[in-house]
């Protein structure tokens, strides 16, 4: 136990470390907050610059942006009424008539509280869950983790695109993309197309560039011309009694953001709309109606995503199965510094979990700080004009593909990946998708094989192996219902076995 | 039989294209040596070359079944291709990023990326007048060239294109 609070304190007593929290977390908000940039995007291309850091360094910063822009979308949200970031589009819907009654700074103050508790309740459910989480999967087979992660990209592929037909597509583009290269069991190359430039692979990081950093600029190319809204902002700060009141939702949206948030594939813009759905049924006498300024409105999806960071670490930390989009590149991150996420990082360096959760807490608590002050310097950078910042975007892409290898190569992919992936995106196949099955692909692929190596090839013996064990079949079953939400049937079903719609 | 959902313009050589594509890797990945079985290193390929290409079968089916019987005029096509797909500001940043890449090969990161920046910002940034919008995009250039070059070659200390 003395070890585990010496290594959660590591970070609170190097002053270095301290420090890029701070810095990441400050970065976060504002990089979340600006309507073009992402902290995926942000992420993806800080990967690469801190790729000669310090392990502890680069995720101390990489922990304080994720935490900063999960909450930083809200503020444009109800300032500009254009989300920031996905996870803020249900804060939008009270946010921003609160903004047109002139209470923009009340609907600030109470957003911040709300990320401050949801994010709190995250970091609680991840110090308490992985531990436990990673003991069960220290259990796990080769085929319950080719089974985890097809669940985290189908999981990915239903709720994140128009067609769940169109993310399996994407996914298994992705898992087509890390097969490039020579082949991990057998070293005899494969897709290289006769070229020895391929034999090392495609690489992942400039995938996640292409596909984050650069084709997310493009699509946001198409929203120039829309004009810049300015909103009053008075106090922030909310009093004792105000966030008194909204606890009870904070804690309750903050539960359903860690179970959303620890589900592989599931970040915090579905965990923000099925909260926001929880309190429009919940409450029964909303400060004003939904849709028309109900602070409930804010609370609850804030507390959500930001409850969902905390959660979606714990498949990550614990199996090596990205939550969301974020914790994907993080898990790159992770393998860039040597580190491989699953069951045994907790046994090998249990440091790294818990100086993880120390990170996370000292990013809450920065949140609550910058989130509550410096509100007019901010209400001055986010009218940054996107016809300034979307060039910088790509310029700093770039800088990001060519600093992993040193290799002009790297940036030729990233762009490559980038013009492709923009095509992706305007036709309705969504990105994350193909990222999660780049990270995933060789997980599954290495897995399904030791699988059918240990039953000899047999597809009988593939069968009954599938079904035969406690965790496997919770985790098939787990398939079966992703597959099924996509199709006409899932409707027919739950009004069949009496499930509310 | 639910009404199937409306194509966007171009989607269906879009998916033409990426079938064929598809269909590329497909015939690279049956050259890999040694389909013995599902643990071969030929499966896994061909296996995910199978699913995306049934995937991509069934989305050119339904984009073929929900184009509109009458269609309008190639010239209205071509409109709503380049308003919702493939806008002029998208268009024009394409080719300023592939014209980046050579000029970095040419010129260097300094040089390539002021000249991308400046004609980047100078040619989006319309809301301002023509006048005050390029001493702007060009000292906004330098200045991000600059300071890109001061905190990533000295905080970051990585290596520049």
């Amino acid at each position: 136990m003395e070890t585990a609070l010496g290594y959660f304190l590591i970070s609170w007593t190097d002053p270095r470390l301290l420090v890029l929290i701070a810095v990441g977390t400050f970065a976060g908000i504002y990089v979340g907050a600006i309507p073009g940039l992402s902290v995926t995007m942000a992420v993806s291309i800080l990967i690469s610059f801190t790729y000669a850091w310090d392990t502890n360094e680069a995720l101390a910063l990489m922990v304080g942006i994720y935490m900063g822009g999960v909450y930083g979308g809200a503020r444009t949200a109800i300032l500009l009424n254009i989300p920031g970031a996905p996870a803020a589009i249900a804060t939008a819907l009270d946010g921003y008539p609160l903004a047109k009654l002139g209470e923009a700074g009340k609907a600030i103050g109470i957003t911040t509280v709300a990320s401050f508790f949801g994010g709190f309740v995250g970091i609680l459910a991840l110090a308490i869950g992985a531990p436990l989480v990673a003991e069960i999967a220290l259990l796990f087979a080769p085929r319950d983790y080719m089974l985890l992660g097809i669940m985290g990209l189908l999981l990915v592929a239903s709720l994140s695109g128009e067609s769940l037909l169109k993310g399996i597509i994407a996914g298994a583009l992705g898992i087509l993309i890390s097969m490039v290269g020579l082949d991990t069991m057998s070293a005899q190359p494969r897709l290289t197309f006769g070229s020895s430039a391929l034999l090392g692979g495609v690489s992942y990081v400039a995938v996640m560039i292409g596909m984050f950093g650069i084709a997310e600029a493009l699509v946001q190319l198409h929203g120039l011309s829309a004009p810049v809204i300015r909103q009053k902002v008075d106090r922030v700060l909310p009093s004792l009694a105000t966030v008194l009141r909204y606890l009870p939702l904070s804690l309750r949206a903050s539960a359903l953001g860690v179970w959303i948030g620890a589900l592989p594939g599931a970040g915090g813009d579905i965990a923000a709309l099925m909260a926001y759905d929880h309190a429009k049924r919940s409450v029964k006498n909303p400060s004003r109606p939904f849709g028309k300024g109900a602070y409930e409105g804010l609370v609850a999806p804030e507390a959500a995503n930001n409850a969902a960071v905390g959660g979606a670490f714990i498949p990550m930390l614990t199996l090596g199965i990205p939550g969301d989009a974020v914790t994907a590149v993080i898990i790159a991150a992770l393998f860039i510094h040597g580190l491989r996420p699953g069951p045994n990082l907790m046994v090998d360096t249990p440091h790294l979990f818990w100086f993880t959760v120390g990170n996370l807490t000292l990013a809450n608590i920065f949140l609550l700080i910058f989130g509550l002050t410096g509100i007019r310097l901010f209400a001055k950078i986010v009218e940054v004009p996107k016809a300034v910042l979307l060039p910088i975007v790509i310029v700093l892409s770039v800088v990001g593909a060519y600093a992993i290898n040193n290799n002009i190569t790297d940036v030729y992919w990233a762009v490559g990946f980038g013009i492709f992936g923009y095509f992706l995106r305007v036709y309705g196949y969504q990105l994350g998708p193909v990222v999660l099955g780049v990270i995933l692909g060789p997980i599954v692929e290495s897995n399904f094989r030791r699988t059918m190596i240990a039953v000899r090839e047999s597809w009988i013996g593939f069968a009954l192996e599938l079904v035969s064990h406690p965790i496997t079949l919770i985790l098939l079953l787990g398939i079966i219902i992703s597959l099924l939400r996509g199709t006409p049937l899932w409707p027919q079903l739950r009004a069949r076995f009496g499930l509310r719609s | 039989m639910d009404r199937p959902r409306s194509s966007h313009p171009g989607e269906l050589a879009f998916t033409v294209l990426l079938v064929l594509g598809t269909l590329v890797l497909g015939r690279e990945a049956s050259r890999i040596d040694g389909l013995s079985g599902p643990s071969s290193p030929a499966f896994g390929p061909l296996a995910m070359v199978a699913v995306v290409l049934l995937g991509l079968l069934v989305e050119l089916a339904r984009v073929a079944f929900a184009r509109p019987l009458e269609r309008p005029p190639p010239v209205v096509r071509l409109r709503r291709l380049a308003a919702t797909i493939l806008p002029l500001q998208v268009l024009s940043a394409i080719a300023l990023l592939i014209l980046y890449l050579i000029g970095l090969e040419l010129l260097g990161f300094v040089g390539a990326s002021f000249l991308f920046l400046a004609i980047a910002i100078g040619s989006f940034w319309r809301e301002r007048p023509l006048r005050s919008r390029v001493p702007a995009a060009l000292a906004l250039a330098a200045g991000t060239v600059a300071v890109i070059r001061l905190l990533f070659q000295e905080l970051f200390q990585v290596l520049l294109p």
